[in-house]
């Protein structure tokens, strides 16, 4: 059993709010991808794997996820969906505010059909506001949102994160609000539109600028990693953040107590900041000689929080990933397995995450189809006419 | 938007023992909602979100825990762990996520709690995850940028061996979001089967499931995965564009013909743009340094919002690099409600980061100040554990509760 066993799910979202539906199905929901019949758009994001053609973007967001095609520009496609819609208890979609309308299926008319309907639209601005019909991208969220003003070297433009970090937030936002809306339904009977912001979902992660700007007045500026120093080491780097006395007094232990450190004015975190050109060369000669894993391990045992800057591969391949199962093998395309991320929750100590490849473009039409009645020979005429 | 609805958590009780951003955001969204988030603490072990500034309130601590009630308890005490015993007995979601092995060693791990309250949904989370042979150790959000590859591919293309750095705390927030999520899930879960669940993230395992599609590809293509800073492969320009005004800059992304068509014209269509070699989507990728060298020009001339407002007038997907003083003055913000204002003693009125979400038939979250530590003490020991004023005296007195008084009028 699972959470979340139950649960039908129909998933029109594409590229920014994959991730949503990713989440519900790992947990139990029975998921219901629907593409257009060409396929979506993120099969076509990268990165790619080897082969030059199966996106891993889309791969990834669209695990355990049933697919079926419709082209909702088409009446009866579009009736179609209305059709689909009073079978499930969520519909999540990421089209632009007015798009399903212009198709004659807005959200207002999903419910009409089905009063307890969950639609959750996931867009780069909202349903609502002067920049609701604003373009997007995954940057452009991520600057708005603020996240990417604190990201980068002082002297050096600010520089987005990898992946798609900002579409990615709000899929996770989508899937609690998405909840959040399904579990007043479980108590009222009545579902509801929710309007989910990538802006805003990545503004929600702007480590309490907006507060602490409304109080003081000043705004925090790009500095490398700051307060959060790195530090090289023979082989690479280590982050050591060194917050509270006791991490200090631990640091100072481990260095053999270096008289030039030794003003206990140093044991407060301002003091160290406003004083780290004295400190910092300390540091750097202490770990010049020695290896980032060794560094992390020792100070870790010395209750120092270090962590150890791994590339790629080390993160696959370290003893902690590997012990913990971070990555699993996983068929995402026929002939075509490779590590893959293993889920980002565990329940009862079992990992939920990916089971179940991506699905094809409409693999699952005549299953999912014929689940709400429709017969072999309407299947035929809607494929001759290329709504599915 | 859904207003005179009832707040649909309202009726949970949760027990919130979160300490930094993760546990205590998914307190946090619980509270928004209307349930009743005790945010439960002692003196003798404050949460460093409150210790960070000398006075035990500050602008993220207020943000982080608004709405909550707080309960001072030394769980320490043997009397104190019997109290928070009892509010786990009539409790629905308990939130945790300090280092490895502290709720075990206090007596509060997820074992016993389950067998205090089987129903309990329980969310915890730490940076390692509580297996594994790094599960032992500590750090913030920021910690979880080295190990779990985020900070090797956060960075500059051509610096890959001098790491960029940020100072954002992600993915906290995030891992907020997350729990309270898998919190959620667990309540409706129980809905039917009457049990409980143990729902956890490792926080640099969450980080980690992120880029999940580069590390597809580096387990495919050894070595292949690299930095790749403002760029994509999807269309040029694509990046980040300075403005007129010190340290301001736009993001721009040109994705298809149209919207390449669209920036010539709003630049007068110049002549290094009519070039023939970039006149398709790869001859644009190909020389995307070209482009944006002539962009710049452009660009800093005028202030970022002036460089928005006119591409996206294009229908080219423009975003100004926003920092805070951005999001207290954004008309969008305004106009959608996110700025939500809070009288917090003794910081004054703060604005606070609103919903990411509305719904038809939800109800907005009203923000209610956050508590100093022990300020509910009373009014819960009152309401929870049915004590009177002089039972209530004699646990202070003991060091078993901690109450806040306000300070004499002077």
């Amino acid at each position: 059993m699972r959470l979340l066993d139950g649960l039908r799910v129909l998933d029109l979202a594409d590229e920014k709010g994959e991730l949503c539906g990713r989440l519900l199905a790992d947990l139990g929901a029975d998921v219901v991808r629907l593409e257009p019949p060409a396929g979506a758009l993120s099969r076509r994001l990268p990165p790619f794997a080897p082969d030059g053609r199966t996106s891993l973007y889309f791969a990834l967001r669209n695990a355990n996820k049933r697919g079926i095609t419709l082209d909702l520009a088409t009446a009866t496609g579009a009736a179609l969906l209305e059709r689909l819609a009073v079978h499930f208890d969520v519909l999540v979609e990421s089209h632009a505010p007015g798009f399903l309308a212009r198709c004659g299926v807005a959200p207002e008319k999903l419910l009409a059909d089905n009063p307890a309907l969950v639609v959750t639209s996931i867009t780069d601005f909202g349903q609502t506001g002067p920049y609701r019909d604003y373009a997007g991208t995954d940057l452009v969220g991520f600057a708005m949102g603020g996240l990417l003003h604190r990201a980068g070297a002082a002297s050096r433009p600010p520089v987005v994160a990898p992946g798609a970090l900002a579409y990615d937030s709000a899929g996770v936002t989508a899937a609690f609000a998405t909840l959040l809306a399904y579990w007043q339904r479980l108590r009222t009977g009545r579902g509801q539109h929710v309007d989910v912001s990538v802006m805003e979902s990545v503004a929600n992660l702007s480590d309490w600028q907006l507060p602490n700007h409304s109080q003081t007045g000043q705004v925090g500026h790009r500095d490398g990693a700051g307060i959060y120093a790195l530090y090289p080491c023979a082989d690479g780097f280590v982050r050591m953040i060194v917050l509270v006395a006791h991490h200090w007094k631990a640091l100072l232990a481990w260095m053999g107590n270096p008289p030039e450190l030794a003003d206990p004015a140093f044991e407060q975190f301002l003091v160290r900041l406003l004083r780290r050109p004295e400190i910092d060369p300390h540091i750097a000669r202490f770990f010049a000689d020695k290896k980032k894993i060794d560094v992390a391990r020792e100070a870790q045992a010395r209750g120092i929080p270090v962590t150890p800057l791994l590339e790629p591969g080390e993160v696959i391949g370290n003893e902690h990933t590997a012990a913990r199962g971070t990555f699993r093998g996983l068929e995402l395309a026929p002939g075509l397995e490779a590590q893959v991320a293993s889920g980002f929750l565990e329940l009862d100590g079992k990992r939920s995450g990916p089971r179940e490849r991506a699905p094809f473009p409409g693999e699952h039409n005549a299953q999912v189809f014929g689940e709400i009645g429709l017969r072999e020979a309407e299947l035929s005429a809607l494929r001759a006419q290329a709504v599915i | 938007m859904g207003q005179g609805e009832a707040r649909p958590l309202s009726g949970l009780r949760v027990l919130d023992f979160g300490v930094g951003a993760v546990g205590v955001e998914v307190g946090r969204l619980f509270a928004d909602y209307g349930a009743d988030v005790i945010k439960v603490e002692s003196g003798t072990a404050p949460d460093f979100m409150r210790a960070i500034i000398p006075g035990g309130m500050n602008a993220s601590f207020a943000s982080s825990s608004r709405s909550k009630r707080s309960l001072g308890v030394n769980v320490k005490t043997r009397r104190g762990l019997e109290l928070v015993e009892r509010l786990i007995r009539d409790s629905d979601v308990m939130i945790e996520n300090n280092g490895a092995g502290v709720m075990e060693r206090i007596g509060l791990g997820s074992e016993r709690v389950r067998a205090l309250n089987p129903r309990m949904v329980y969310f915890r989370s730490s940076l390692p995850g509580s297996r594994g042979p790094w599960s032992s150790w500590i750090g913030y959000g920021p910690s979880t940028h080295p190990v779990s590859g985020l900070q090797w591919l956060w960075n500059y293309p051509e610096d890959a061996d001098r790491p960029a750095g940020s100072t954002n705390i992600f993915p906290d927030h995030l891992v907020g979001r997350l729990g309270a999520f898998a919190a959620l899930a667990g309540l409706i879960a129980r809905e039917r089967s009457g049990r409980g669940v143990v729902a956890e993230a490792a926080q640099f395992e969450v980080a980690a499931q992120f880029l999940g599609d580069w590390f597809a590809r580096e387990s495919l293509a050894p070595g292949s995965v690299r930095p790749r800073g403002n760029a994509s492969e999807r269309g040029a320009p694509w990046g980040v564009y300075p403005c007129a005004g010190e340290d301001e800059w736009c993001a721009i992304c040109v994705r298809s013909e149209a919207e390449w068509q669209g920036l010539r014209a709003e630049l007068g269509d110049p002549e290094w743009a009519r070039r023939p070699e970039l006149a398709t989507g790869l001859g644009r990728v190909r020389h995307r340094a070209e482009i944006d060298e002539h962009l710049v020009e452009w660009t800093r001339e005028l202030p970022p919002h002036d460089v928005m407002r006119r591409l996206q007038a294009r229908g080219i997907a423009a975003g100004v690099v926003a920092h805070a003083h951005h999001h207290l003055v954004d008309p969008h913000l305004a106009e959608r409600g996110y700025h939500l204002l809070v009288e917090q003693k003794p910081l004054g009125t703060l604005v606070l980061e609103g919903p990411a979400f509305h719904g038809s038939a939800l109800a907005e979250p009203v923000a209610r100040p956050a508590p100093m530590l022990g300020e509910h003490t009373r009014e819960l020991a009152r309401e929870r554990f049915g004590m009177s004023d002089a039972e209530i005296d004699a646990l202070v007195a003991e060091g078993v509760l901690e109450e806040w008084k306000p300070e004499p009028p002077a």
